[in-house]
């Protein structure tokens, strides 16, 4: 009784009393900086927690990748996929104070796009022909071919819608390096490469989060973030080492997680060459300890797959395996006439230091196919050589590549890694092109979905790929913050509570 | 004197020009060699190959590499530097936003490592002949073996996290702003007269000079010990000592001005070495300057980036080595009678 009359009094006296748990300030120590602030530009994921807290999505997702409403109140894809009819909310105004229409909309996902700025939103949107605008909340957006996922690609990177008007007056330079948007904060102080400090929006329209500021420090050396994690210099440090992490996780100073997020790890195959033998593909596949990868590189915590997608999303199969079984690829390697005394040898290209461990779980690859009688000689190359290489048909018969995916949709792990007219695609063969291209336009979604569990089974079978392990991010933050993780990396201030 | 000087540096900066001229090509020719396609890289991913060849014909790097250079040359005599694939901005923006920063540092790193350098020099030297001349000499050995990077890393953990003395990272404290004039943030903050950013920026870059500083200065030491032994065996100081000066005064007054003059000339040749050291460094402390920026051209390829900066490295060497040319001949007087 006593105390229920003293917290009322203090209600009285300190209207903000309500806003308890309240954190005024908190620094993360982040990997790399936007290379841009014009948020269509650049669809790599790194960025994407950054521009997040300063615009907003059409359509946002939950913390495991599902679809919930952002900016757009309601969509409703039509049954031919090739239209979509959007509703706004009505109350969403940008940072200047101006409100937010399907006019911006339309500016964002249409107009945008065919005055020829480059834009990597364009890699989902290139289909829209044309956004009809029904009413300042309303509109239908229309597709020049069956586009079945648009709803998962207006939640995707680079999709954040900018004001027309803004953009109109700052211009494409100015996009890039002052940012307006309609998301929870607005940018307060940049430091391009340093730092990026980041001031709530007390008039934000949706939830408000509990941080008053964020500041984001951008330290690429993990050695470095863990040092300014430790010292205090920040609350939060993301991409730390495994070793570190359990470390942390020991000590009593520093909570710290190891998140699975929607990106995989895997080897590329091509169609031709050595691998053109499906047996040396197969066996190739067999050869690698999955497990072992995990434990010697992510302390265990990196799940292993046998598919191109990961657990818990639709088109993966839960009853589907691939195991681990070197006789078996010792077998298969001497029905093609190979073994360890007479092997086959090949080229296998990684990069070194594109993603936690790279170069050394290509290095532990070469001695599980050494084992079964594969020689593969390794060479680092970089992202873009990589790139380069498959456009020119001169990438190795293997590469190791790491594939993400935050759409929560399979289109984006098989489909766009075995579309031959994407520069991803490595193993190319018309029975491929003849399954993946009915898929690409299904606008049936289930029908869509079992059409992926068929196609990755097949891939796996025919060795067009080896599926290694899901990727993990590494998060250590101080004691009594609460973080929680989202599957596609993000850090979401909202999911940060004292 | 002033004019002879002003002429050997007059002379030294044109005969740059050539050697710019070389390095321009050697490098432009390197980054052309590499398997790397501008064209891709300043696409998004999902483009299309005909879209990679209408870029690559847009940017000319379908004609001849001479051509591409003369046309790369062309644009930067008039300060176009081309695009950078990373931040689709133009190149001279991106590397000139950042190089204050870094000659701010490395001119604080070199004040650093001289002072230390010299102050170290002079310390051992005159504990010559004693058991702390050998430990003087052992403890510079064992620093010069320590690389910048290394030294960074272990600042890091002793005055960054075991006893929190410097910031790790970023050049000023959060929410504490300083008007841009000269990009120099010590300078601007001074200029504004705000003492608060002064010693809060002079804070965030205690580790990194000292970290690039303190790896250069043990090769001053050596080289100031060195001269000062060899000069105390010129018979001039024989004589001062004859006429009974003391040891102080043949130190400072005699010897020193002429020992010095290796050190002017290992400053001023080790000063590219100084700049390249900045590459680790920056990054490891997240300073926001040329190296820090190389570093993620690098990983990302962007070449005009790294064209640029090679050359910005390229220019200061032979700028400083000529600058330590025209400084031996201010300092020595057998060079400007001869």
């Amino acid at each position: 009784m006593k105390l229920a009359a003293m917290t009322g009094g203090a209600l009285l006296v300190r209207p903000d009393f309500a806003f308890a748990g309240e954190i005024d300030n908190l620094a993360i120590a982040w990997t790399t900086d936007t290379a841009t602030w014009d948020p269509n530009q650049r669809l790599s994921p790194d960025p994407q927690t950054i521009l997040k807290m300063v615009f907003d999505q059409p359509i946002d997702q939950t913390s495991d990748l599902k679809l919930t409403s952002g900016v757009l109140s309601d969509w409703a894809l039509a049954e031919d996929a090739m239209s979509m009819r959007v509703t706004l909310r009505d109350d969403v105004t940008f940072s200047d104070g101006t409100k937010l229409t399907t006019e911006d909309f339309r500016y964002t996902f249409f107009e945008r796009l065919n005055k020829g700025e480059e834009l990597d939103l364009a890699v989902g949107f290139g289909t829209v022909s044309d956004i009809e605008i029904l009413s300042p909340t309303e509109a239908v957006m229309h597709f020049a071919k069956p586009f079945p996922i648009v709803a998962q690609w207006l939640s995707f990177s680079a999709s954040y819608i900018v004001s027309k008007a803004y953009a109109e007056k700052v211009g494409p330079e100015g996009m890039k390096t002052s940012p307006m948007g309609s998301g929870p904060y607005v940018l307060k102080e940049y430091k391009r490469d340093s730092r990026i400090v980041l001031v709530r929006r007390d008039d934000y329209w949706g939830e408000l989060p509990l941080i008053k500021r964020i500041t984001i420090e951008i330290i690429p050396d993990p050695t470095a973030r863990l040092a300014a994690l430790e010292s205090g210099t920040v609350d939060l440090a993301t991409e730390l080492s495994i070793r570190d992490i359990k470390r942390l996780q020991q000590g009593d100073a520093f909570n710290a997680v190891t998140n699975p997020i929607a990106r995989i790890i895997y080897v590329t195959i091509r169609a031709d060459g050595v691998f053109a033998d499906r047996n040396i593909r197969l066996a190739a596949h067999h050869a690698i300890d999955k497990s072992l990868l995990s434990k010697a590189f992510f302390g265990g915590d990196a799940v292993t797959i046998d598919q191109p997608t990961i657990p818990g999303m639709p088109g993966f199969l839960p009853d589907f395996h691939f195991d681990f079984d070197d006789a078996k690829a010792k077998e298969l390697l001497a029905a093609s006439g190979f073994g360890p005394d007479n092997p086959v040898s090949l080229d296998f290209a990684t990069t070194n230091g594109q993603f936690p461990g790279d170069y050394d779980i290509a290095r532990a690859i070469v001695t599980m196919w050494e084992k079964v009688g594969i020689k593969a000689n390794l060479k680092v190359i970089t992202e873009s050589q990589w790139y380069e290489l498959n456009a020119s048909a001169k990438l190795p018969p293997a590469s190791l590549f790491v594939w993400e995916n935050g759409t929560g949709d399979p289109e984006l792990f098989a489909g766009n890694m075995f579309d031959a007219d994407l520069p991803f695609a490595t193993y190319r063969t018309p029975e491929v092109t003849a399954m993946i291209k009915p898929l690409l336009s299904e606008p049936d979604n289930d029908k869509r979905i079992k059409g992926y569990e068929a196609f990755n089974k097949f891939l796996i079978e025919e060795g067009a790929m080896i599926p290694l392990l899901q990727a993990i991010q590494t998060i250590g933050y101080r004691k009594g913050i609460e973080l929680k993780p989202w599957a596609n990396g993000l850090i979401r201030p909202h999911a940060i509570t004292s | 004197m002033i004019i002879a000087i002003l002429r050997i540096l007059a002379r030294r900066l044109l005969a740059i020009i050539p050697v710019f001229v070389v390095v321009t090509i050697l490098v432009f020719g390197a980054l052309r060699i590499l398997p790397v396609d501008p064209a891709q890289m300043s696409l998004p991913p999902s483009a299309t190959i005909e879209q990679v060849e209408a870029k690559r014909e847009a940017m000319g790097l379908n004609r001849p590499i001479w051509e591409q250079y003369t046309i790369w040359a062309k644009g930067a005599v008039a300060g176009d530097l081309g695009e950078s694939s990373q931040y689709r901005m133009s190149t001279a923006a991106v590397v000139l936003d950042r190089l204050p920063a870094t000659i701010e540092l490395v001119i604080c790193a070199l004040v650093f490592a001289v002072g230390v350098g010299v102050g170290g020099g002079l310390l051992v030297f005159s504990a010559r002949d004693t058991v702390l001349e050998t430990v003087g000499l052992v403890v510079i050995s064992a620093v010069m073996a320590l690389p910048d990077f290394l030294l960074a890393l272990l600042f890091i953990l002793v005055l960054g996290v075991l006893m929190p003395i410097f910031p790790v990272n970023g050049r000023l404290e959060p929410g504490m702003q300083v008007p841009t004039q000269t990009g120099f943030l010590l300078i601007d903050a001074l200029l504004t007269g705000d003492f608060r950013a002064f010693f809060s920026a002079l804070h965030y870059i205690a580790l990194p000079v000292m970290a690039l500083g303190l790896a250069f200065s043990p090769t001053i030491m050596r080289v100031l010990h060195a001269s000062l032994v060899n000069t105390y065996q010129q018979s001039y100081i024989l004589q001062a000592r004859l006429r009974g000066l003391s040891g102080r005064e043949i130190l400072f007054g005699q010897a020193l001005k002429n020992a010095m003059l290796p050190v002017v000339i290992l400053v001023g040749t080790q000063f590219g070495g100084l700049f390249g050291g900045t590459l680790l460094v920056e990054m490891i402390f997240s300073f926001p300057g040329l190296g820090n920026l190389m570093v993620k051209a690098m990983q990302t390829s962007d070449l005009s980036v790294i064209m640029a900066i090679s050359l910005i490295y390229c220019a200061t060497t032979l700028l400083f080595n000529s600058l330590a040319d025209a400084l031996a001949y201010l300092l020595n007087p057998r060079l400007r009678n001869g």
